[in-house]
């Protein structure tokens, strides 16, 4: 027997803690340890049989409101929202079980789990929906129960059933979440936006490259974007963020462009793309270098393929990109070369007297590059990541002195040399690389893949990609096992981001249009239907013969058995078939009926041989007397 | 559903589908929850089963028997309402009727009938009652509530005078006589003084005790009305075939003619029950 009430209670105790814990990262240090104290204390004074009186509760809950209200701002509004609804749910911990608190307990946990989702947008959310939409359903249940009568006791199996049939609930109400999910209208533009704010991330992408800033830089594993296009050979695989073409102080910074005018690019393998970016706090739109046209979100483009999104991509969005894989863009009308020279703040003797040499005249823009790639090659710079150089002059330190650097170092000191030796030349920030996802035919681009390569400007020709990073010693992007592990998981990270989070009106619209249109437009060839029919034909044979075994009848000899057992147990409850076989049941219990039942079965079934019709009627007619005459 | 509606809002408004998906949730939720609540009262079969004697006024036990006719699932929390008195059950398997009881009492005489019960459940989320009902089809004879009245056979119990002895042999009449022990008699009416005297047992023979049949004349029993006298009469009919004497009844022109059996005893207030209702 089981007591309601007990139930209830752990019911409880799991539904706040799926409350608490999908907030619990983000909440504040008084509302993080609030919570699993009281449910401690709470725990402690329910085994003892007391509980903390509304009096004392009732004041708490007035007086901790006030003090997490006092703090109030618009910026902190979810922050403030969601301790004070931990910390209520806390507060319920510690109170009576009653009918009332439980019900409360259940609406904040579900609060509590709604205010994560303006938290994180993780897939986790999914699990922890659907654990805590089976145990609401179970306890409402179980709460009607309590309501009906707080002191009912159900036996195991009848508990057992009411469980089960609470849990159709939420089965029976996944379809129609689905449906719903997909149906219900969304707003174009969110009213209340300052709820979507998402905390600004750590970026290996920048705006500004300033080499020697720091000694070392860290490698951050998070997700940039994904893009779902086809596979591109590796060594194209460069998405272009952003263009650098000035300098601030020593620091390459992006000023504005020069106008200028870049020709389509037609050469090349075009790709199309459908990216979707993690949000960040970064404007500009990632693609495949070199973009030529960007659709699905606001943006202003400038001449260096640059694509700015009016607002950085704050919240999960998806834009498709065009991109051709081509190592120059044209520009037919000639640069602002002046722009294009001017040269950061230090440069030291070293880097001049390098460009002098290269600046002499007779040398074209595609033999200075060469003789860079050997200069570079010969001064055997390594790729590091840490013990970079530092200091006043940094380039020069990392060219000739510690010779080790990243990309900021190659690209910054090529991109300086060529200014140096009169080829125009800018930084272009962005990406390298990125692992194929199989599965969801996609690439995945993660932050540790930030990269800064170099654009030379050749007559004729126009800006040529150059990477000045792969001329270094131990340069290569690695993909271990472990990477290949992770695609799995980021596949399914993945889907739930394209599927749910950024699920939107257009794509109902576009969803009900595309149905519609291919309802319409459905034309089916002539004598569609032989195919059809065939097919059609075995499926239904194929399920009658299913529900013919399934629903086939056992043979008589089963039959007649599994009656005898019955009608057995109904005489003789005490009496058990398990205990010996039924050679011992007749035995034991000295019925002459059962006996004759036994030995006639019996017979058969040793010589295994099946029952004569007349045996059969027999041993029907036994069994009904045995069920039927009562001793 | 307060909170969601509230969700919705926050939904719509923020235009965060993770809050799409709990409303969606909650909607389904909701849906389902109907959809089972009114699977739940639905396919019971109620049936009412009255005592042989009912009393106008007064609140008899009455059996309701309730059966989930439902070939799987089972009925939870469900409540039969008869005639406003309820009943409830917390668990109907399908195939297994479960009987209860519940007190109910019928204001007048004459053949009354039940003919709906009322069947609720808040089953499976205490938000809602649902209600369907069932015909229970329970026909009764409600008899006139016996009143209370001490008439000539006030004290009319045996041996106060009233009673008269029959000839054959009892054990409370008379003595009638003396007779040899037979080896079947009772030890009590062994009479131990002449016993004593005699070389056998001498045992008493009594005569059985016998009322005198009374027959009832309705129009002569004193009442202010036919309802009063109705129950007059019905009380005299309990209180002297109790008294284990023969009671007749006279209806205006109908007789019946006196017995003592409880079936007979039925049979007259049934005839009092439906007495001037036609």
């Amino acid at each position: 027997m089981v007591r309601i009430k007990s139930v209830l209670g752990a019911l409880t105790v799991c539904i706040a803690l799926i409350g608490y814990l999908p907030l619990q990262p983000y909440l504040g240090p008084f509302a993080r340890w609030f919570f699993p104290v009281s449910l401690a204390v709470g725990l402690y004074l329910q085994k003892r049989g007391s509980v903390v009186s509304g009096r004392i509760l009732t004041p708490l809950s007035i007086a901790l409101f006030l003090y997490f209200a006092s703090g109030f701002t618009m910026d902190r509004l979810i922050l403030i929202t969601a301790d004070l609804l931990v910390v209520f749910l806390a507060i319920r911990m510690l109170g009576e079980r009653s009918g009332r608190n439980c019900l409360q307990v259940f609406a904040l946990a579900l609060f509590c789990l709604a205010a994560s989702s303006l938290y994180s947008l993780s897939a986790l959310f999914l699990i922890y929906l659907l654990l805590l939409l089976l145990l609401l359903a179970v306890s409402l249940v179980i709460l009607t129960f309590h309501a009906h009568d707080a002191e009912i006791v159900l036996s195991k199996s009848d508990l057992k059933k009411a469980l089960s049939v609470s849990a159709l609930m939420p089965a029976a109400s996944l379809p129609i979440l689905l449906f719903l999910f997909v149906l219900l209208p969304r707003t174009q533009f969110p009213l209340w936006d300052f709820l979507n704010r998402s905390a600004p991330k750590t970026v290996g992408f920048s705006d500004k490259v300033d080499p020697g800033g720091s000694a070392s830089v860290s490698e951050v594993k998070s997700v940039v974007l994904r893009a779902i296009c086809a596979r591109v050979p590796e060594e194209m695989l460069y998405w272009r963020g952003i263009v650098l073409n000035g300098f601030s102080g020593n620091a390459w910074v992006r000023l504005p462009t020069p106008p200028e005018r870049s020709r389509r690019i037609e050469r090349g393998v075009g790709v199309h793309q459908e990216i979707y970016p993690e949000p960040s706090t970064n404007p500009y739109l990632l693609s495949l270098n070199i973009p030529r046209s960007l659709s699905g979100a606001r943006y202003q483009e400038s001449e260096d393929k640059v694509f700015a999104a009016q607002r950085a991509p704050d919240k999960r969005v998806k834009y498709d990109a065009e991109s051709t894989l081509s190592e120059a863009i044209a520009v037919p009308g000639g640069i602002d070369r002046e722009f294009y020279l001017t040269l950061p703040e230090t440069v030291s003797e070293r880097l001049r007297a390098k460009g002098r040499e290269l600046s002499r005249p007779g040398l074209g823009t595609q033999e200075k590059l060469k003789l860079l790639e050997r200069f570079f090659r010969e001064q055997r710079l390594s790729y590091a990541t840490s013990g970079l150089p530092t200091g006043a002059d940094p380039l020069d330190a990392f060219l000739f002195v510690k010779k080790r650097g990243n990309c900021e170092f190659f690209a910054s000191s090529l991109a300086t040399l060529l200014r140096l030796a009169g080829v125009p030349s800018r930084l272009v920030g962005g990406y390298r690389g990125g692992s194929y996802n199989e599965m969801g035919g996609y690439y995945l681009v993660t932050e540790d893949l930030a990269h800064v390569w170099v654009e030379a400007y050749q007559e004729g020709r126009g800006w040529l990609t150059v990477d000045p990073t792969a001329w270094s010693i131990g340069f290569s992007h690695r993909e271990g096992a472990a990477q290949r592990m992770r695609t799995y998981l980021d596949a399914v990270g993945f889907y739930w981001n394209k599927a749910v989070v950024i699920y939107d009106l257009e794509k109902q619209l576009a969803l009900v249009r595309t149905a519609g249109g291919k309802a319409r437009s459905l034309r089916l060839p002539a004598g569609w239907w032989r195919p059809v029919g065939r097919y059609a034909l075995v499926a239904l044979s194929l399920a009658a013969l299913l529900a013919l075994y399934l629903r086939r009848p056992g043979s008589a000899q089963e039959r007649v058995l599994k009656r005898f057992l019955r009608a057995v147990r109904k005489r003789y409850p005490l009496a058990s078939v398990e205990q010996g076989g039924l050679f011992a049941l007749a035995e034991k219990v000295d019925d002459p009926q059962l006996r004759e039942f036994v030995a006639i079965y019996g017979a058969a079934l040793y010589r295994d041989r099946r029952l004569q019709p007349e045996e059969l009627e027999r041993l029907n007619g036994l069994v009904g007397r045995v069920g039927t005459h009562l001793p | 559903m307060a909170s969601t509606l509230l969700l919705g809002v926050a939904a719509v408004n923020t235009g965060n589908n993770l809050l799409f998906l709990i409303v969606s949730a909650m909607l389904g939720f909701m849906a389902v929850s109907g959809i089972l609540g009114w699977l739940n009262i639905r396919g019971l079969s109620v049936s009412v089963r009255f005592p042989d004697e009912l009393y106008a006024g007064t609140p008899t036990q009455v059996l309701i028997r309730i059966e989930n006719k439902k070939k799987l699932l089972p009925s939870f929390l469900v409540t039969a309402t008869v005639s406003g008195n309820p009943t409830s059950f917390i668990l109907l398997d399908p195939g297994k009727p479960q009987t209860g009881s519940l007190l109910l009492a019928f204001p007048e005489r004459g053949l009354q009938s039940v003919a709906t019960a009322v069947i609720s459940s808040p089953f499976p989320v205490n938000f809602f009652v649902r209600f369907t009902r069932a015909g229970v089809d329970g026909r009764c004879t409600v008899f006139p509530a016996p009143r209370a009245w001490s008439g000539p056979f006030a004290a009319g119990k045996p041996g106060s005078g009233q009673a008269s002895s029959s000839t054959a042999k009892g054990y409370d009449g008379d003595l009638a006589k003396i007779s040899d022990y037979r080896g079947g008699e009772s030890l009590k009416l062994i009479h131990w003084r002449l016993s004593a005297k005699h070389e056998v047992f001498k045992v008493k023979e009594m005569t059985a005790t016998a009322d005198e049949p009374v027959l009832l004349e309705l129009d002569l029993i004193p009442g202010n009305s036919l309802d009063q006298r109705l129950s007059a009469c019905a009380y005299l009919v309990n209180r002297l075939i109790k008294g284990g004497r023969p009671v007749g009844l006279k209806l205006g022109e109908r007789v019946l003619a006196p017995a003592a059996s409880r079936l007979h005893r039925l049979a007259l207030l049934g005839e009092l029950a439906v007495y001037g209702k036609d």
